[in-house]
Protein backbone atom coordinates (compact mmCIF):
# COMPACT_ATOMS: atom_id res chain seq x y z
CA UNK A 1 0.00 0.00 0.00
CA UNK A 2 2.57 2.80 -1.58
CA UNK A 3 1.88 6.04 -0.11
CA UNK A 4 -0.03 4.95 2.99
CA UNK A 5 1.57 5.79 6.54
CA UNK A 6 1.39 3.40 9.59
CA UNK A 7 -2.12 2.52 10.20
CA UNK A 8 -3.49 2.95 13.35
CA UNK A 9 -4.85 -0.16 14.16
CA UNK A 10 -8.43 -0.25 16.22
CA UNK A 11 -6.65 -1.27 19.76
CA UNK A 12 -4.83 1.90 19.24
CA UNK A 13 -7.65 4.28 18.33
CA UNK A 14 -9.95 2.97 21.25
CA UNK A 15 -6.57 3.58 23.71
CA UNK A 16 -6.34 6.99 22.68
CA UNK A 17 -9.82 7.19 23.51
CA UNK A 18 -9.18 6.03 26.65
CA UNK A 19 -6.08 7.97 27.43
CA UNK A 20 -8.36 11.58 26.41
CA UNK A 21 -11.05 10.95 28.58
CA UNK A 22 -8.84 9.61 31.81
CA UNK A 23 -6.84 13.15 31.07
CA UNK A 24 -10.35 14.97 30.89
CA UNK A 25 -11.52 13.30 34.24
CA UNK A 26 -7.91 13.69 35.80
CA UNK A 27 -9.18 17.78 34.98
CA UNK A 28 -12.32 17.54 35.78
CA UNK A 29 -11.93 16.35 39.41
CA UNK A 30 -10.41 19.82 40.85
CA UNK A 31 -12.88 21.74 38.39
CA UNK A 32 -15.57 19.88 40.45
CA UNK A 33 -14.50 20.45 43.59
CA UNK A 34 -13.62 24.37 43.45
CA UNK A 35 -17.06 24.43 42.24
CA UNK A 36 -18.53 22.62 44.94
CA UNK A 37 -16.65 24.48 47.81
CA UNK A 38 -18.02 28.04 46.69
CA UNK A 39 -21.38 26.67 46.45
CA UNK A 40 -21.89 24.02 49.64
CA UNK A 41 -22.21 21.17 48.18
CA UNK A 42 -20.33 18.71 46.70
CA UNK A 43 -19.96 15.78 43.90
CA UNK A 44 -20.14 12.40 43.54
CA UNK A 45 -18.63 10.55 41.01
CA UNK A 46 -19.55 6.90 40.88
CA UNK A 47 -19.39 3.54 38.80
CA UNK A 48 -16.21 3.77 35.84
CA UNK A 49 -15.38 7.55 36.79
CA UNK A 50 -14.75 6.56 40.21
CA UNK A 51 -13.13 2.94 39.76
CA UNK A 52 -10.37 4.70 37.63
CA UNK A 53 -12.10 1.70 34.89
CA UNK A 54 -13.20 4.26 31.60
CA UNK A 55 -13.96 2.43 28.76
CA UNK A 56 -13.82 3.82 25.03
CA UNK A 57 -17.93 4.47 25.94
CA UNK A 58 -17.95 5.16 29.68
CA UNK A 59 -19.89 8.13 30.37
CA UNK A 60 -19.30 9.91 33.60
CA UNK A 61 -21.55 9.17 36.28
CA UNK A 62 -22.33 12.13 38.37
CA UNK A 63 -24.52 12.52 41.17
CA UNK A 64 -24.99 16.13 42.24
CA UNK A 65 -25.36 16.83 46.54
CA UNK A 66 -26.64 20.93 46.85
CA UNK A 67 -29.29 22.65 48.44
CA UNK A 68 -32.25 22.42 45.85
CA UNK A 69 -31.84 25.99 44.89
CA UNK A 70 -28.52 25.57 43.64
CA UNK A 71 -28.91 22.01 41.91
CA UNK A 72 -29.91 23.12 38.35
CA UNK A 73 -26.91 25.20 38.46
CA UNK A 74 -24.70 22.66 39.74
CA UNK A 75 -25.97 20.38 37.46
CA UNK A 76 -25.36 22.40 34.49
CA UNK A 77 -21.66 23.30 35.90
CA UNK A 78 -21.01 19.51 35.94
CA UNK A 79 -22.52 19.36 31.91
CA UNK A 80 -20.67 21.79 30.79
CA UNK A 81 -17.02 20.76 32.71
CA UNK A 82 -17.96 16.85 31.19
CA UNK A 83 -18.31 18.67 27.60
CA UNK A 84 -15.39 20.79 27.91
CA UNK A 85 -12.92 17.99 27.96
CA UNK A 86 -14.71 15.70 25.74
CA UNK A 87 -16.54 13.59 28.01
CA UNK A 88 -20.02 12.45 27.96
CA UNK A 89 -22.07 13.34 31.07
CA UNK A 90 -24.96 11.18 32.91
CA UNK A 91 -25.68 13.33 35.69
CA UNK A 92 -28.37 13.16 38.26
CA UNK A 93 -29.34 14.84 41.61
CA UNK A 94 -28.90 12.48 44.88
CA UNK A 95 -32.06 14.01 46.00
CA UNK A 96 -34.08 12.53 42.79
CA UNK A 97 -32.58 9.47 44.05
CA UNK A 98 -34.15 6.39 45.94
CA UNK A 99 -32.37 4.54 48.76
CA UNK A 100 -31.81 1.29 47.32
CA UNK A 101 -30.05 2.77 44.58
CA UNK A 102 -27.85 4.71 46.79
CA UNK A 103 -26.91 1.85 48.76
CA UNK A 104 -26.18 -0.04 45.06
CA UNK A 105 -23.89 2.36 44.29
CA UNK A 106 -22.27 2.69 47.29
CA UNK A 107 -18.97 1.02 47.45
CA UNK A 108 -17.87 2.63 43.66
CA UNK A 109 -18.44 6.23 44.78
CA UNK A 110 -15.88 8.97 45.04
CA UNK A 111 -17.12 11.97 46.74
CA UNK A 112 -15.71 15.59 45.36
CA UNK A 113 -15.68 18.27 47.88
CA UNK B 1 -42.95 34.16 5.07
CA UNK B 2 -46.67 32.74 5.49
CA UNK B 3 -49.01 31.08 6.97
CA UNK B 4 -47.98 27.84 6.22
CA UNK B 5 -44.31 28.69 7.12
CA UNK B 6 -46.11 28.21 10.85
CA UNK B 7 -48.25 25.22 11.07
CA UNK B 8 -45.43 22.65 11.53
CA UNK B 9 -44.33 24.75 13.98
CA UNK B 10 -47.87 25.47 16.27
CA UNK B 11 -48.79 21.71 15.99
CA UNK B 12 -45.26 21.00 17.60
CA UNK B 13 -46.31 23.76 20.15
CA UNK B 14 -49.43 22.85 20.51
CA UNK B 15 -47.99 19.06 20.87
CA UNK B 16 -45.11 20.47 24.05
CA UNK B 17 -48.06 21.84 25.31
CA UNK B 18 -50.97 19.53 25.53
CA UNK B 19 -48.27 16.63 26.42
CA UNK B 20 -47.25 19.33 29.87
CA UNK B 21 -50.60 19.91 30.55
CA UNK B 22 -51.63 15.77 30.37
CA UNK B 23 -48.36 15.30 32.98
CA UNK B 24 -49.76 17.68 35.47
CA UNK B 25 -52.68 16.11 35.41
CA UNK B 26 -51.45 12.82 35.88
CA UNK B 27 -48.77 14.02 38.83
CA UNK B 28 -52.11 16.14 40.08
CA UNK B 29 -53.94 12.52 39.93
CA UNK B 30 -54.94 11.17 43.62
CA UNK B 31 -53.35 7.84 42.60
CA UNK B 32 -49.79 9.57 41.69
CA UNK B 33 -47.92 8.01 44.49
CA UNK B 34 -49.72 4.59 45.08
CA UNK B 35 -48.12 1.26 44.93
CA UNK B 36 -50.49 -0.29 42.77
CA UNK B 37 -51.22 -0.88 39.11
CA UNK B 38 -52.65 2.84 38.71
CA UNK B 39 -49.54 4.82 40.22
CA UNK B 40 -47.02 2.76 37.82
CA UNK B 41 -49.08 4.03 35.47
CA UNK B 42 -49.35 7.07 36.03
CA UNK B 43 -46.07 7.43 37.20
CA UNK B 44 -45.17 6.10 33.73
CA UNK B 45 -47.10 8.51 32.25
CA UNK B 46 -46.17 11.47 33.95
CA UNK B 47 -42.44 10.52 32.68
CA UNK B 48 -43.67 10.41 29.09
CA UNK B 49 -45.73 12.62 28.76
CA UNK B 50 -42.80 15.31 30.24
CA UNK B 51 -40.36 13.93 27.75
CA UNK B 52 -42.84 13.80 25.23
CA UNK B 53 -43.53 17.52 25.93
CA UNK B 54 -40.13 18.85 26.00
CA UNK B 55 -39.18 16.97 22.62
CA UNK B 56 -42.31 18.18 21.02
CA UNK B 57 -40.80 21.52 22.02
CA UNK B 58 -37.49 20.83 20.27
CA UNK B 59 -39.11 20.22 17.28
CA UNK B 60 -40.90 23.75 17.21
CA UNK B 61 -37.76 25.44 18.25
CA UNK B 62 -35.37 23.64 15.92
CA UNK B 63 -38.34 24.73 13.49
CA UNK B 64 -38.45 28.00 14.20
CA UNK B 65 -33.99 28.09 13.73
CA UNK B 66 -34.52 26.60 10.11
CA UNK B 67 -37.08 28.93 9.64
CA UNK B 68 -34.76 31.85 10.03
CA UNK B 69 -31.91 29.84 8.10
CA UNK B 70 -30.67 30.27 11.16
CA UNK B 71 -27.52 27.25 11.91
CA UNK B 72 -28.82 24.38 14.61
CA UNK B 73 -26.72 23.28 17.40
CA UNK B 74 -24.55 20.48 16.57
CA UNK B 75 -22.73 17.65 18.48
CA UNK B 76 -23.18 16.17 21.87
CA UNK B 77 -24.24 19.60 23.78
CA UNK B 78 -26.87 20.24 21.20
CA UNK B 79 -30.31 19.75 22.95
CA UNK B 80 -29.08 22.77 25.85
CA UNK B 81 -27.08 24.56 23.35
CA UNK B 82 -30.83 24.63 21.79
CA UNK B 83 -32.20 25.78 25.04
CA UNK B 84 -29.99 28.39 25.78
CA UNK B 85 -30.10 29.77 22.37
CA UNK B 86 -33.69 29.97 22.41
CA UNK B 87 -33.24 32.27 25.19
CA UNK B 88 -31.07 34.75 23.77
CA UNK B 89 -31.75 37.47 21.88
CA UNK B 90 -29.68 37.90 18.63
CA UNK B 91 -28.55 41.03 16.41
CA UNK B 92 -31.00 39.53 14.18
CA UNK B 93 -34.11 38.53 16.21
CA UNK B 94 -35.16 38.39 20.01
CA UNK B 95 -35.05 35.81 22.15
CA UNK B 96 -37.86 32.73 21.40
CA UNK B 97 -38.10 32.69 24.78
CA UNK B 98 -38.08 34.58 27.66
CA UNK B 99 -35.89 33.90 30.57
CA UNK B 100 -38.42 31.93 32.65
CA UNK B 101 -39.85 29.78 30.15
CA UNK B 102 -36.03 29.19 28.78
CA UNK B 103 -35.02 28.31 32.53
CA UNK B 104 -38.40 25.91 32.77
CA UNK B 105 -37.57 24.26 29.58
CA UNK B 106 -33.65 23.43 30.92
CA UNK B 107 -35.65 21.55 33.35
CA UNK B 108 -37.76 19.86 31.76
CA UNK B 109 -34.60 19.15 29.60
CA UNK B 110 -33.03 17.64 32.32
CA UNK B 111 -36.03 15.43 33.69
CA UNK B 112 -35.54 13.83 30.44
CA UNK B 113 -32.18 12.82 31.15
CA UNK B 114 -33.68 11.50 34.50
CA UNK B 115 -36.68 9.35 32.99
CA UNK B 116 -35.20 8.06 30.44
CA UNK B 117 -32.11 6.90 32.34
CA UNK B 118 -33.11 6.34 36.01
CA UNK B 119 -35.52 3.29 35.35
CA UNK B 120 -36.96 2.27 38.58
CA UNK B 121 -34.99 4.77 40.27
CA UNK B 122 -38.17 7.32 40.01
CA UNK B 123 -39.46 9.54 43.05
CA UNK B 124 -42.38 10.56 43.02
CA UNK B 125 -41.92 12.86 45.63
CA UNK B 126 -39.33 14.68 43.76
CA UNK B 127 -40.93 16.23 41.19
CA UNK B 128 -42.21 19.95 42.02
CA UNK B 129 -39.50 21.54 40.15
CA UNK B 130 -40.53 19.46 36.96
CA UNK B 131 -44.04 19.98 37.55
CA UNK B 132 -43.59 23.99 37.98
CA UNK B 133 -41.88 24.00 34.93
CA UNK B 134 -43.93 22.02 33.03
CA UNK B 135 -46.80 24.20 34.24
CA UNK B 136 -44.98 27.32 33.46
CA UNK B 137 -44.09 26.17 29.48
CA UNK B 138 -48.05 25.02 29.52
CA UNK B 139 -49.14 28.53 30.33
CA UNK B 140 -46.58 31.07 28.48
CA UNK B 141 -45.39 29.07 25.56
CA UNK B 142 -48.38 29.88 23.44
CA UNK B 143 -47.65 33.38 23.84
CA UNK B 144 -43.99 33.18 23.84
CA UNK B 145 -43.95 31.98 20.84
CA UNK B 146 -47.04 34.34 19.25
CA UNK B 147 -45.36 37.19 20.47
CA UNK B 148 -41.41 35.65 18.65
CA UNK B 149 -43.76 35.34 15.48
CA UNK B 150 -45.52 38.97 15.94
CA UNK B 151 -41.71 40.51 15.82
CA UNK B 152 -40.29 38.54 13.17
CA UNK B 153 -43.33 38.07 10.64
CA UNK B 154 -45.47 40.67 11.29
Amino acid sequence: MDGMGRIITLAERKAAIVERKRQGLASLRPALATYAREHDGRFLLFCSAARQAMRRDSDVDVLTDFPESETAAAWQFAERACWDRGLTPDIMPVAWCKPDFLAHIQADIEVIE
Amino acid sequence: MSETDWIEIDRAAASAVSNFQRGIQFARHAGFRTGDLIGEALRLGFMHAIQAGHTSLENALVRILDLIDETRPRGETWHADLIGRAGQALSHRPAILPRDLAAAADETRRFRNRATRAYDNFDPDRIEPTLSAAATLERGLPAALAAFRQAIDP
